[in-house]
């Protein structure tokens, strides 16, 4: 079973790409995903979101699962996993989660059956440059924690600040794959879901 | 916790009432500019980041918005299934910002949703949900 954590800052578009690459990875490649999402709100808004489009999603929000909530996500694998065949966890972390701190407690606390961790990271083009200074060490964490970075919402940034963002994210993991793309496109969501299916 | 920042989640329930049905295309314009508000708001008052602020704007028979914006330089998007007009509805909020206390943030919220209800003659009740302490790692 393969676990991939989709981290990124608030509002980068963890929720749209999640829900999109769930439906393809399903209904393309028969992968039999669970989906659960980390809204770190009170209110779980994103896990209303997917339940309407038809997703079998697990919550938890009202806080972190990198930290104060780390018992509850130990809980929800040990008590869903064995229910279902599944072959791929798809988590969505809350947009001020540390990666590796998720992954380092499904390591140590979590359900055997796990024999690979990826995680992937957004980073929202149209502000990235504006808010890395004031976030940090947050934003960097979860792009040095990252398999692979995906540099969203091209299709509204402008062509040199996507650039300027590419450069200074190489600058920051220089062996760091990188992807640029749109999670609201359909095409571009399903190049992420053939890297992920082809056993990245 | 991101460098001096701190960081509270804050979150509400509006139930929303009419007097007379609004079609539901109506009610997902009234969300995207009660976020507009919000964000415009937050500025304002000086958040020094607005992290996220978003909505489920729940219509009951007549479909549901999902709301969402990070800042006021682009306009929320606003995505959903929703057709019919309905006299009520219930929006679900979770405003995520950095650098204003969680009062400052609830007096936002409740002040622009008052300014907006009357512009739209929507009746609300307000429930706060939020009782998180800020996050830190």
């Amino acid at each position: 079973m393969k676990l991939i954590v989709i981290s990124g800052f608030l509002g980068s578009g963890k929720t749209t790409l999640v829900t999109a690459l769930a439906k393809d990875l399903v209904k393309k490649y028969n992968r039999r995903v669970m989906l659960i999402v980390n809204d770190v709100g009170e209110i779980g808004i994103d896990g209303q979101l997917m339940r309407r489009l038809g997703a079998n999603v697990y919550e938890i929000f009202g806080g972190c699962i990198c930290c104060q909530l780390g018992n509850d996500l130990v809980k929800l694998l040990k008590e869903v996993t064995p229910q279902y065949n599944v072959d791929l966890i798809l988590m969505e972390a809350s947009g001020v989660a540390e990666p590796a701190k998720i992954v380092d407690t499904v390591k140590r606390y979590g359900p055997p059956g796990f024999n690979k961790y990826r995680v992937l990271a957004l980073v929202d083009a149209t502000r990235w440059l504006k808010i890395r200074p004031m976030l940090e060490p947050l934003l960097t964490s979860q792009v040095l924690a990252a398999d692979l970075i995906l540099i969203n919402k091209i299709d509204i940034a402008p062509y040199d600040r996507v650039e300027a963002v590419v450069c200074d994210i190489q600058g920051l993991k220089p062996s760091g794959k990188i992807v640029t793309l749109a999670a609201s496109r359909e095409e571009d969501v399903a190049k992420v879901a053939e890297v992920i299916h082809n056993g990245w | 916790m991101a460098g001096e920042l701190e960081f509270i989640p804050y979150a509400a329930t509006l139930e929303l009432k009419r007097e007379m049905p609004l079609s539901a295309e109506k009610w997902g314009e009234a969300g995207v500019e009660f976020l507009k508000m919000l964000a415009r708001g937050c500025q304002e008052k000086g958040v020094a980041v607005i992290g996220h602020i978003k909505g489920f704007l729940d219509l009951g028979g007549a479909g549901y918005f999902y709301l969402s914006t990070v800042g006021v330089e682009h306009s929320p998007s606003c995505r959903g299934v929703a057709a019919g007009e309905t006299d009520n509805a219930r929006l679900d909020l979770n405003v995520l910002v950095y650098g204003i206390s969680r009062a400052e943030i609830a007096s936002l919220v409740e002040t622009q949703a008052i300014s907006w209800s009357l512009s739209l003659n929507i009746i609300f009740t307000f429930r706060e949900v939020s009782c998180l302490e800020a996050h830190h790692h």
